[in-house]
């Protein structure tokens, strides 16, 4: 056996910088093979680092007054949100919870990730560290009314134009403010049903007289004088016609989720036993259901988002809006049940629920304004009679001045 | 005389250029706020960034001048790789732990006086070898201090320094210097009876015990000391120095294999003892299971490492300070993070060429003990750097250990720079 230490020396030599150069090649497989994997992890805290170096876009409502846009400080962006009771709608843009509401359906859009290709976000990004500039959206919302109602605490409240289909409000109480979200989310989330939930698109409310109004409906459009009782299938494919069965095209957080489930029981149920607890719809589901009626009986989509920024900060493109219009009643069949409404109460439609949710007594009021140029659902969750009227009031002043 | 010259002048061109390379480091830190702002309002003149320069400046200056005055036949490699090193590291900490950037220029400036006065010490290395046993004693009972009247200077954590008026030294890496002087030393006189053993003569095992016995007992009390306070990474450290010096010393590749055996039984008891290396173990055979918990330090360390890539993401604009205490265990993680594979194969590179140059001085040595002595530095460097490099990027357990004139730590500075003396006196004594 070889006893020379000077072997000994080089052979540690050589098996030290040996060692050395396994390390090297093993940190190639963090750095080069699995980056990609490892980058993209949700608690990789660079990634918060760099949406805050993205300067996202405004959300506008419709005379361009921002819902949300983005203030500059010490290097980075924080997002605000200069009105108090817009949440429902824009949702939130939190470095730590991530997005929601119309900041999570436009996010790509509100960050012009969607404009750029991986090479020029990273030669943009990584060697030139320019900050990411989103563009805006304009929604169809009209913030004064969106902040009056949030206001009134009505549990919920949808206020859509009746001609264009426009979503003028969509208001949800309790909620929160999207400023203070990182502080508040514990208090926010502590209860499922609560200030995150949108209750205008997502809560689905007993339906009440709104049952009898589409079961009245669907008896003069079977015959003139109403005599023939539908049986429930009858029934379910005419109200199939107002597309309550349908998922909703819809811009943020939305339930369709149970109607699937609701028309299997419906199916099963002899059409005589019935009632509002069994057809269960959200406020904005019942709000499209009167447009539908108010509108001589052509049903068509809604929108909330009218215009996004182009490449160019000038130029703003329509949004894509089908509005899908179908004839559900005929005229005459409207018209004949307007006259047996007038004949009862006023001119303006005007139906209302109350009723048990959970053990709680809820009432909603969803009607015409007296223009009828707009069309409204409002839920209070504690049956709140002054708090129903005093939305109402709210939006009758508002249509007022349109 | 024309040959001393030139290479003269190589070491004054190398120190020229690692002076360049830290000037433009604290430049490019200076720059980084409005490169990551974008906007030139955020430019602000850091003083404090020249001042460390310039004291890195001064004890790259003297040095030479020493070095030129007292071993003018020296290695003119090893001072300009760990000045580079030093130079590198100070931007680095002023990057990653602003606070703590002057203390240690500071104590880089405390650590090059040391450098100095071994170097310009004629007989430094005959009195380490004369008195090892004193320098062993006391090194391990200062090693011990801590046990009573330990301090850590984060205020939590294994209590390993002493300390007193905010200044602080970690005796165990004292340890590591007494040990390779103990180790050379004993070994360098025991030759005769280490290589007879090799040689299959086959005394009886008395004889075959004999020369190890006051070796592995002192080996042992050091090894125990620092398992007593938890200090595991300079443990393991320790050991692994012990056997690859051993095995220097007898080519005998059945010391290695015998060591790996006694570190796998030591890893396997010291994992059912002690909490700290169960939770270090976990870490590194999963680090995603608890990347929010225990392994929050190696998960973070791993991110970093993916998001340096190949040209890193620019000194002074990537988040290496996510990673905890990255200015000290995980600096090359930052390293990566901000200079990319370039910079970290530039920085193993770098210690590639320190090992290779001090090995070089091991393998032409005039004596056993120089040659031991180089040897055992060279190894301490080498096993701290693998094991720390090792532990940030997942190929070993984290052991807790300083990277070599890179991680921020005075203490070992202090000592990386007294045992870089001895080196520099060997490189000398070797050519004159």
């Amino acid at each position: 056996m070889s006893t020379n230490p000077m072997k000994g020396s080089q052979r540690l030599m050589l098996g030290l910088i040996g060692v050395l150069l396994m390390l090297a090649a093993y940190n190639l497989l963090w750095s080069v093979f699995r980056s990609p994997a490892l980058l993209t992890r949700d608690d990789n805290p660079r990634l918060v680092f760099a949406s805050q170096r993205i300067q996202r876009g405004d959300i506008l409502d419709r005379n361009d007054v921002a819902m949300a846009t983005s203030r500059y400080a010490n290097g980075l962006f924080f997002r605000e949100y200069p009105s108090l009771g817009t949440a429902p709608l824009t949702g939130y843009a939190s470095f730590n919870y991530g997005t929601s509401g119309l900041e999570n359906t436009f996010d790509a859009l509100l960050t012009s990730a969607d404009l750029q290709d991986e090479q020029t976000l990273l030669w943009q990004r990584e060697v030139l560290y320019e900050p990411q500039v989103g563009r805006a959206i304009r929604t169809t919302i009209d913030t004064t009314l969106q902040v009056a109602l949030a206001q009134t605490n009505i549990s919920a409240a949808i206020v859509i134009d009746r001609n264009s289909g426009d979503l003028l409000a969509i208001v949800s109480n309790p909620s929160y403010d999207a400023n203070t979200l990182d502080a508040d989310w514990e208090t926010i989330t502590e209860n499922d049903q609560g200030a995150l939930v949108n209750r205008g698109t997502q809560i689905a409310y007993p339906t009440g007289d709104l049952l009898k109004t589409l079961l009245h409906l669907n008896r003069l459009n079977l015959t003139k004088d109403g005599s023939y009782l539908p049986n429930q299938v009858q029934f379910l494919n005419f109200l199939d016609e107002f597309g309550i069965f349908r998922a909703q095209p819809l811009d943020i957080e939305h339930t369709d989720s149970h109607i699937a489930l609701m028309r299997t029981d419906l199916e099963q149920t002899d059409i005589a036993n019935w009632d509002g607890q069994m057809l269960k719809l959200t406020p904005l589901q019942i709000a499209t259901i009167l447009r539908t009626i108010s509108n001589q009986g052509v049903r068509s989509d809604v929108r909330l988002v009218s215009e996004t920024q182009a490449n160019s900060i000038d130029e703003w493109v329509p949004q894509r809006f089908n509005r899908n219009e179908l004839v559900v009643l005929p005229r005459a069949v409207v018209n004949s049940f307007r006259e047996e409404f007038q004949a009862q109460s006023a001119a303006a439609l005007q139906l209302s629920m109350t009723d048990f949710v959970d053990n709680t007594v809820v009432s909603w009021v969803a009607g015409e304004t007296q223009n009828r140029e707009l069309i409204w659902v409002v839920v209070s969750e504690e049956n709140d009679k002054a708090q129903i009227e005093s939305a109402m009031a709210t939006i009758e002043a508002f249509a007022s001045t349109e | 005389m024309r040959s001393l010259a030139f290479a003269s002048i190589t070491e004054r061109w190398l120190l020229g250029l690692a002076g360049v390379f830290t000037a433009t480091a604290f430049f490019t830190l200076q720059l980084a706020p409005v490169v990551r702002e974008a906007q030139w309002q955020t430019f602000s003149w850091q003083a404090d960034y020249w001042l460390s320069f310039g004291i890195w400046s001064i004890c790259a200056v003297v040095t030479h001048l020493t070095l030129e005055r007292v071993l003018p036949s020296r290695d003119r490699l090893i001072v300009p790789t760990v000045f580079l090193l030093a130079g590198w590291s100070l931007a680095l900490i002023w990057r990653l732990a602003s606070g703590f950037g002057l203390r240690q220029a500071i104590w880089l400036a405390i650590a090059t006086i040391a450098f100095n006065i071994v170097v310009a010490t004629p007989r430094v290395l005959r009195t380490f070898q004369q008195y090892r046993y004193l320098w062993m004693i006391t090194g391990i009972l200062l090693t011990a201090l801590p046990l009573f009247i330990g301090v850590n200077p984060s205020g939590f954590g294994a209590r390993l320094w002493l300390g007193c008026c905010g200044i602080y030294f970690q005796p165990s890496e004292l340890l590591k210097l007494v040990l390779v002087i103990y180790l050379a030393t004993y070994l360098a006189r025991n030759h005769q009876l280490l290589t007879r053993l090799d040689n299959n003569q086959r005394p009886n095992l008395r004889e075959q015990l004999a020369p190890f016995t006051p070796m592995l007992i002192i080996w042992g009390m050091s090894l125990l000391l620092l398992l007593n306070q938890r200090d595991l990474g300079t443990g393991s450290l320790l050991f692994a120095l012990f056997v690859l010096m051993l095995y220097q010393a007898t080519d005998n590749a059945l010391y290695l294999l015998v060591g790996l055996g006694l570190l796998i039984i030591g890893g396997f008891i010291t994992y059912q003892l002690f909490d700290v290396v169960q939770v270090r173990v976990n870490a590194w055979l999963n680090p995603w299971a608890d990347a929010s918990g225990n392994s929050y330090q190696i998960a973070q360390s791993l991110l970093a490492l993916a998001a340096g890539g190949l040209a890193g993401r620019g000194f002074g604009i990537g988040a290496p300070r996510v990673i905890p205490v990255v200015h000290s265990d995980f600096i090359y993680a930052a390293v990566i993070e901000e200079w990319g594979l370039i910079g970290g194969f530039a920085m193993l590179a770098l210690f590639a060429i320190l090992l290779a140059r001090i090995f070089r001085l091991s393998i032409l040595a005039e004596d056993k003990f120089r040659s031991y002595l180089a040897g055992g530095v060279a190894t301490v460097f080498g096993l701290q750097a693998i094991f720390i490099i090792g532990g940030v990027i997942k190929a070993l357990p984290l052991t807790g250990v300083t990277l070599p004139f890179v991680s921020y730590g005075g203490s070992a500075l202090l000592i990386n720079f007294i045992m870089l003396g001895l080196v520099m006196r060997l490189s000398a004594d070797r050519t004159a």
